[in-house]
């Protein structure tokens, strides 16, 4: 009998499994007025940068058939683990992968261009409420995209000069409708905020109005269960964060990095979001 | 507000930056970092904001999570114009240490200098980071920062505002050798306890190191304690960032404080600055510097000595035009003094140091 009852709980314990594919394509995108090359990982071979996260329970099992659309090899790995795969040109591979903590999990490209390029896709695993909001962080010096995407560029740019800051695709202010970025909350309500970093570089997040709570990292565990109101988000960390607004009104969020609140060397632009809490 | 620093090079250059009105500050001068201001634990603050230059200007507390109308964010708070007023308001809600500055076109605004620190302690006053974390004796803050210097020579077409490109790298608004001028000085001794506060209004990471004869322990970030408090050989801040630290020298040394700048964009290591400290005996350090300090400041009719000498002390109290209106000998052990002076502006000097403390009685 107790033999039986141990047998149930394993079969509970991987309840889930779920076939899934994914697309991979670098290409030119235009962020308001700015033309730049991204890669992307999406749900739909249409590519859009306002691809949302893949939400699963805690210990599901996903089986993950990505498909290579471009003509050239992209490695990846996931966010915390340090080995990868290697994609073929307009080939595929499958991955399984069980997700076991409440963390944003992300396949992140480690190949020069896809990486540059921004090439991830976020997984978010545990708490279902952190598919709501989601902050994917991406910075690009425009000018050299294009020869970063054709491999004519190898190495990183130096110097490198990034005048494109963004937040799921949108800079400041044409993120305003972004219904997965700009947080409408009220009073009391936790708000859990998914956070992906894409991008090439360190963004500290600053949150006026409010601290905020880490609640997991998977690239600065260091910095997990403590209380901020400015914390740094390593490049391909993903990082979930609880607010619980003690009081109403429009507050920003920004790179406290100055030079990312700001479009092709203007301001205000780039890196800002907004939470607005009613009562 | 414009101002002049001298650089470490011996070139003046133009800031703008913060001044204090209170009291009386003749040509409203400026500095950076603007002066610190200080708050207890439990206060309801109002910082009396006067806009004296041609400039739109704002003040946001960082970290500090004032509503709406006191965040100093001008699309969705407001901007104060020339020769305009503004009273902020906010609740000291927290222990720790925080950063005001101008949110008017910030990229520009910070990079000229307009920041500053507040300092919140707890409800029983200074001596500690927490409540219930241990006593210090003695404590320093190291704001970090930068300038680009073209920025500083041209703040009417500095170029586009994503190239900012540090090339001065601050403590405390001084660099280099400035920093060895001896009012930065960190001086402690033997199995005392000292506090440092730290925070980078910086556009990069700047990671600050000591010598690994001291221990260090990590109390608080952005104001809020940081779980399991603990150990650390050094610390790295980020754009907007607080750490504050209890250390305990453990051997007499004479070595530095460490600030290495990095810039984000591709982790280069771009400047370093240090600052001299001096973990000493108590018997050789204890006439050079005293560490008095004095609280609550402004007060009605009392004040606090912390004396970290276990020995009498004698203090002065004289009024600005240099007349002598009270002394007394304080006891080891007692820091209270009554001085029911009549509101005004005082110097009190401690055992005969070379410091005045300016007293305010309300």
């Amino acid at each position: 009998m107790r033999l039986f009852i141990f047998s149930f709980l394993q079969l509970g314990f991987v309840s889930h499994f779920l076939a899934l594919t994914i697309y991979m394509k670098t290409d030119n995108y235009q962020i308001g007025t700015v033309n730049t090359y991204r890669c992307i990982l999406s749900l739909e071979p249409a590519m859009n940068l306002q691809a949302a996260p893949y939400y699963v329970d805690l210990n599901t099992s996903l089986n993950i058939e990505i498909i290579n659309l471009d003509t050239i090899a992209h490695e990846l790995q996931w966010n915390d683990f340090a080995s990868g795969v290697v994609l073929s040109p307009l080939g595929s591979i499958t991955l399984t992968r069980t997700f076991d903590q409440q963390k944003v999990y992300a396949l992140v490209a480690t190949d020069f261009s896809a990486k540059t390029l921004g090439g991830s896709f976020a997984v978010i695993a545990g708490v279902p409420a952190a598919q709501r909001y989601f902050w994917n962080l991406y910075e690009m010096q425009t000018a050299l995209s294009g020869a970063v995407a054709n491999l004519s560029q190898q190495s990183f740019p130096s110097p490198y000069r990034p005048n494109l800051f963004s937040i799921n695709g949108y800079d400041y202010p044409l993120n305003m409708n972004d219904t997965l970025g700009i947080v409408n909350a009220h009073v009391g309500d936790s708000v859990y905020i998914a956070v992906l970093n894409s991008g090439n570089m360190v963004h500290t997040l600053h949150f006026h109005g409010y601290h905020f709570e880490i609640l997991s990292s998977t690239k600065n565990p260091s910095q997990v269960a403590w209380k901020k109101d400015s914390a740094p988000v390593f490049p391909q960390d993903g990082m979930l964060l609880l607010l619980i607004p003690d009081k109403m009104g429009t507050y920003p969020v920004h790179d406290h990095n100055l030079t990312a609140v700001t479009t092709t060397g203007g301001y205000s632009g780039g890196m800002m979001s907004m939470l607005n809490v009613t009562p | 507000m414009n101002g002049v620093v001298t650089l470490d090079n011996g070139n003046d250059v133009q800031f703008w930056g913060f001044g204090d009105n209170t009291p009386p500050n003749p040509g409203n001068k400026v500095f950076v970092p603007g002066p610190v201001l200080r708050f207890t634990q439990g206060d309801s603050a109002i910082v009396h904001f006067q806009n004296n230059s041609p400039e739109m200007h704002t003040i946001h507390f960082h970290g500090l999570d004032a509503n709406q109308a006191n965040d100093g964010v001008p699309h969705t708070s407001l901007e104060i114009g020339p020769n305009l007023t503004y009273d902020y308001k906010f609740k000291c809600t927290h222990a720790g240490t925080f950063i005001y500055h101008c949110h008017v076109l910030t990229p520009l605004h910070v990079a000229m200098g307009m920041y500053g620190l507040v300092i919140i302690d707890p409800s029983t006053g200074p001596g500690t980071l927490h409540t219930n974390t241990p006593v210090y004796q003695q404590e320093y803050a190291f704001l970090s920062s930068e300038f680009d210097l073209d920025w500083n020579n041209n703040p009417i077409s500095p170029g586009p505002f994503n190239l900012f490109e540090a090339n001065y790298f601050m403590l405390n608004g001084k660099s280099g050798a400035q920093l060895h001028d001896g009012d930065q000085d960190i001086v402690s001794n033997v199995g005392e306890k000292f506090a440092l506060r730290l925070a980078n209004i910086g556009y990069g990471k700047t990671t600050f190191s000591w010598p690994n004869s001291i221990d260090a322990q990590l109390i608080l970030s952005d104001g809020r304690p940081v779980p399991t408090m603990p150990n650390v050989s050094e610390v790295s801040l980020y754009p907007g960032e607080r750490y504050d630290l209890l250390l305990n020298g453990n051997i007499v040394i004479d070595s530095f404080l460490t600030a290495t700048y990095y810039d984000l964009r591709n982790m280069n290591l771009i400047g370093t600055n240090t600052v001299p400290l001096k973990i000493g005996d108590v018997a050789i350090t204890e006439n050079a510097h005293k560490g008095f300090r004095i609280w609550p400041n402004p007060t009605a009719d009392f004040f606090n000595v912390v004396n970290p000498l276990a020995l009498p002390i004698e203090y002065h109290m004289i009024n600005l035009e240099g007349k002598e209106l009270q002394h007394g000998i304080l006891a080891p052990g007692k820091n209270k003094i009554d001085c029911a002076l009549g509101s005004g502006i005082y110097l009190v000097n401690i055992d005969q140091s070379s410091d005045f403390h300016k007293l305010i009685i309300k």
